[in-house]
C-alpha cells in the first residue's frame, strides 16, 4: 500500500474503529514510514487542537445586549386574554340570553295555533264590551282557517263557532272568505300568537246578511301590516289582553275609513 | 404574540445562548462580531418558528440546527467574502520560501492555521468539522442536525481533513509523495 492509499484510509478510518486488517495494516505501514507517522501525527495533533478550542464566552453585558435587540424584532406582547375572560363571559351570556330569547320569540311566532276552546271562549268574551260606541269586537280564532269557519247569524248577537262554541257580539267572523258588503268592516289579523283576531265594526247589524263574506286582498294587506306591526307590542301580555284603547282607536279610524 | 411565550423563549434564550454563542463564533470563522449577529439572527428565527417547537428535550439540536442554516444562509450572502479573502494557511518565510508547518510549529500557531483553513473552507465542510470535532457530536448527532444522511456526513468530514491536512502541508511544496 502506497502512502497516498494509507492516508486515504486513515482519514476516512477516523470515525470509525479501524480493524482487523485495516488497523494491521495501517500499523504496519507507519512502523517503517516515518513521513505518513509525521502525517498522522500532525492530524492528530490538530484535531486535538480543534477538539480543545474553546469558545470565548458572552460576557452578562453581551448577553442583554443581544437580547435587548432580539427583543427589539419581536412584536409587541400583548396583554394576557385571561384578564378579559369576565368580559368575554359577560358578552357570552348576554348573546345567548338575546339569543335564546330570539328564538323563543319566533318558536312563538311560528308555533300554530290551536283552537282552545276554552281559553278562546274566555278571550273572546273579555274582549266584547258593549260600552264603547262603535263596538269592536273581537274574537280569537285558530290561524288555520278550516278550523276557523264561522257562519255569520246577523241581528241577533251571536256568531257559532267551530266546537259548539258561541260567541258574543253581533257581527264577529272570520272565514278564508269574509265580504264586508253589507255593511260591516271586517279586520282580520293574525296575534303574535298565531291567532287571527278579526274586529268587526258594524254600523247597522241588521244591514249584514248571512252569508259569506269576503275582504278585498288589497285592503286586507294593509290592514294586516299596520295591525301586525301594533300587535307585536302585545306579544309578551297577549293572552286575550288586547289594550281597549288602542281597539278602540283603531274601530274608529276604520270605520271612518270604511263607511259603506 | 403572547406575554408569556416571550417569556418562556427568553428561558430559552437564556438557558442557551452561552453555547449557541459557542458554536456561532466557530461556524463564523472566530469572529466575535460575526458570531454576535448570528447569535441574534438564529434567535430572532428560533422565536418567529417557536410555534412549531413542541419537543422541550430536543432544544439544543432543535437551536443547534437553525444556527447551521443561518450561518449557511450568512455566509451565502457574504459569499463575496471568500472569493475576496485568499486562504493563507502557511505563511511563507521572508525569502518567499514556504516553511513546513510541522516542524517547529507551536500549538499557538497550529491552532491559528487551523482557524484560518476553517475560516476560508467551504460551509458544508466547515460545519461538520465544527459539528464532530469541536463541538464533539458523533456523526449520527451531527447528521441530525445537519438534516443530512450519516454517509454524507462521513465523506464531507473525510474531505473535510484532506483539505485541512493539504493546505497544512502546502508550504512543503504540494503533495508529499512517500
Amino acid at each position: 500500500m502506497n502512502c497516498e492509499t494509507l492516508r486515504e484510509l486513515i482519514l476516512s478510518k477516523l470515525d470509525s474503529y479501524a480493524h482487523g486488517s485495516d488497523a494491521d495494516i495501517i500499523q504496519a505501514h507507519l512502523k517503517n514510514c516515518p513521513e505518513c507517522q509525521q502525517y498522522v501525527d500532525l492530524l492528530k495533533r490538530s484535531l486535538d487542537i480543534l477538539n480543545h478550542t474553546q469558545a470565548p464566552e458572552p460576557s452578562p453585558r453581551q448577553m442583554n445586549n443581544m437580547w435587548d435587540e432580539i427583543a427589539s424584532r419581536l412584536p409587541v406582547p400583548r396583554k394576557s386574554s385571561w384578564r378579559l375572560v369576565p368580559a368575554y363571559a359577560l358578552v357570552a351570556v348576554v348573546c345567548f340570553a338575546a339569543g335564546y330569547a330570539l328564538k323563543s320569540y319566533r318558536e312563538t311566532m311560528r308555533q300554530p295555533a290551536t283552537f282552545n276552546s276554552d281559553q278562546d271562549s274566555v278571550n273572546c268574551t273579555a274582549l266584547f264590551d258593549y260600552s264603547y260606541p262603535v263596538n269592536p269586537y273581537a274574537i280569537y280564532l285558530p290561524h288555520e282557517p278550516e278550523k276557523a269557519t264561522l257562519n255569520l247569524s246577523p241581528g241577533n248577537g251571536f256568531v257559532s263557532l267551530p266546537g259548539g262554541l258561541t260567541s258574543h257580539g253581533p257581527y264577529a267572523a272570520y272565514t278564508g272568505n269574509i265580504e264586508t258588503s253589507g255593511g260591516a268592516a271586517c279586520i282580520p289579523f293574525v296575534s303574535p300568537y298565531g291567532h287571527v283576531i278579526v274586529l268587526q265594526i258594524k254600523k247597522s247589524p241588521e244591514t249584514l246578511e248571512s252569508g259569506s263574506y269576503q275582504i278585498s286582498s288589497d285592503r286586507t294587506k294593509v290592514l294586516l301590516n299596520r295591525i301586525t306591526w301594533a300587535a307585536r307590542g302585545w306579544v309578551w301580555t297577549m293572552e286575550g289582553r288586547v289594550p281597549p284603547d288602542y281597539l278602540l282607536d283603531l274601530a274608529q279610524e276604520m270605520t271612518e275609513k270604511t263607511q259603506i | 404574540m403572547r406575554s408569556d411565550s416571550r417569556k418562556q423563549f427568553e428561558n430559552i434564550y437564556q438557558r442557551n445562548i452561552r453555547r449557541i454563542y459557542g458554536l456561532a463564533w466557530k461556524l463564523s470563522g472566530f469572529q466575535a462580531g460575526e458570531a454576535e449577529d448570528l447569535c441574534q439572527e438564529t434567535f430572532y428565527r428560533a422565536f418567529r418558528s417557536f410555534h412549531t417547537y413542541t419537543d422541550e428535550n430536543h432544544e439544543s439540536a432543535w437551536l443547534t440546527r437553525i444556527c447551521i442554516n443561518t450561518s449557511r444562509e450568512m455566509w451565502r450572502r457574504r459569499a463575496f467574502y471568500s472569493e475576496q479573502v485568499e486562504p493563507q494557511i502557511v505563511s511563507g518565510n521572508a525569502d518567499g520560501t514556504a516553511r513546513s508547518v510541522e516542524n517547529g510549529m507551536s500549538d499557538l500557531e497550529l491552532s491559528g492555521k487551523l482557524r484560518e483553513i476553517l475560516k476560508t473552507m467551504d460551509p458544508e465542510f466547515r460545519e461538520v468539522v465544527v459539528l464532530r470535532h469541536m463541538e464533539g457530536y458523533d456523526t449520527r448527532e451531527v447528521s441530525e442536525r445537519m438534516d443530512i444522511p450519516e454517509g454524507t456526513v462521513r465523506s464531507r468530514l473525510k474531505r473535510a481533513r484532506e483539505i485541512i491536512m493539504d493546505r497544512l502541508r502546502a508550504g512543503r511544496g504540494g503533495s508529499h509523495e512517500l
